[in-house]
């Protein structure tokens, strides 16, 4: 399924429904789901894609290679928050276009590609024991988080995993960029001794 | 492995996180509690009324500082009066001698002084019913003022231990009793005014003021105070001012 642009423009003004139903329509086959998609968390995704390309154009692309992916995620997933099942495609979608742009931009030098085509004999990221790898290491990540107040914890997701910047994200806490800054820090280095005491040299 | 990759790999586990906890921060996100607004203890609030006490507290002791006491103001003129005995010594050998010339040029100089000094005698003399009288000799001039009687209570100690005993008398009289009778006898040509200064517990201190500035004690037969032309103008204005108003 291909989403122009022109068809998101087309579907604004469709009044939002629960995420429950939205999901149902996406469970139904039924391609007003991504229009009600759109209505509902357009700005939000956009605005994340926003935070990580810093470019409208390649944003609005990948908030369209999002409602793909989420059409063929559902079925037969169910997302339990659909907001946050939508933000992490949007987010990975958008880190994608950035490595990529920044593969592009690098010297084109005989080394480089080089790099490239020695990268195909390594094994992707998707072996068993790297999935399990970065699973162990994803919780214990979240096990860190959890042990934090939340405070500090809405600060370092708002900052690292929505990508706000740090005044936005010291805004919505309620508290100084400088405040902010120094929280950061310490939680940065919390949770670098947190993960070596579990074992994680990266 | 690099920085880069490191922070990728983070980016790329952070995608892992809790659903619950991303919701949260989501929610957070689009409603915003906002910059707290900052709070105005009361330990600021009491640092700020120390600063204020430590600057009116340091304009006080700089006001103190910069303005001398009334004590040593009234020492500058006990220095003064020093000379003037001296000077005073000096001036009665000048005019027992018979020189002129030093007669003529005191008289000019203490013109000069009286016109520099302000307008005390017919002033203060008005209060003299009412209130003390301080007197203090200084250089060939004569101050009455009105003061508070603890004031005069004080200007008497001073003038005890800096004059002659019959100055002080004659001083300590003027205040204490408040008042001076005199009894004019144009008989005697030398002598203009008969004083009698009443004291408090009613003992009469009898003096003649000559026309030649010189004031005798009468009881002792003796010189107690050489007046200059100009002091003994304003003190004779003095008694005849006070003597109508007796009348």
């Amino acid at each position: 399924m291909r989403l122009s642009k022109r068809t998101i423009i087309a579907v604004k003004g469709v009044s939002s429904m629960t995420d429950e139903r939205i999901v149902d329509l996406y469970w139904k086959r039924d391609e007003s789901a991504v229009a009600q998609t759109q209505e509902k968390y357009g700005h939000y995704l956009t605005k994340i894609a926003y935070n990580i390309l810093g470019n409208m154009e390649d944003s609005l692309e990948s908030v369209n290679d999002t409602y793909m992916r989420a059409w063929k995620a559902m079925p037969p997933h169910r997302p339990k928050v659909l907001s946050v099942f939508l933000a992490k495609i949007t987010r990975r979608t958008a880190i994608d276009v950035v490595r990529r742009h920044t593969r592009e931009k690098r010297i084109p030098s005989e080394y480089i590609y080089s790099l490239t085509e020695l990268e195909e004999c390594i094994p992707d990221g998707n072996t068993a024991e790297q999935a399990v790898e970065a699973e162990l290491l994803a919780k214990a990540i979240n096990r860190c988080l959890c042990t934090l107040p939340q405070e500090t914890r809405n600060l370092f997701i708002g900052r690292y995993y929505s990508l706000d910047s740090l005044k936005d994200a010291a805004n919505y806490c309620g508290m100084s960029e400088t405040k902010a800054k120094a929280l950061l820090y310490r939680t940065r280095c919390g949770l670098k001794e947190y993960l070596q005491k579990e074992g994680f040299y990266i | 492995m690099k920085k880069e990759n490191r922070g990728e790999l983070i980016h790329d586990e952070l995608n892992l996180l809790d659903e619950d906890m991303i919701a949260q921060t989501d929610n957070l996100r689009r409603n915003p509690v906002g910059r707290k607004k900052r709070k105005f203890p009361l330990y600021r609030l009491a640092a700020a009324a120390a600063s204020l006490c430590v600057l009116a507290t340091g304009s006080y002791v700089w006001g103190i500082i910069s303005n001398p006491l009334p004590e040593e103001k009234d020492n500058a003129p006990a220095t003064k009066s020093e000379e003037s005995v001296l000077e005073s010594q000096f001036a009665t050998e000048e005019i027992s001698s018979g020189n002129m010339d030093y007669i003529e040029e005191n008289e000019e100089d203490a013109k000069n002084e009286l016109e520099s000094m302000p307008p005390t005698s017919s002033s203060d003399v008005c209060q003299l019913k009412n209130n003390y009288i301080r007197v203090s000799v200084l250089t060939h001039e004569l101050w009455v003022n009105a003061v508070s009687e603890e004031e005069a209570l004080q200007q008497a100690v001073t003038i005890d231990t800096k004059y002659k005993q019959d100055i002080d008398k004659l001083v300590e009289n003027m205040c204490t009793a408040g008042y001076v009778s005199t009894q004019k006898v144009s008989a005697d040509k030398d002598v203009v005014y008969h004083l009698f200064f009443e004291k408090a517990d009613k003992e009469v201190v009898h003096c003649r003021l000559l026309e030649d500035g010189y004031l005798y004690y009468e009881d002792r037969s003796e010189i107690c105070l050489i007046l200059d032309k100009d002091i003994y103008d304003t003190i004779n204005g003095i008694i005849e001012t006070h003597w109508e108003r007796k009348e």
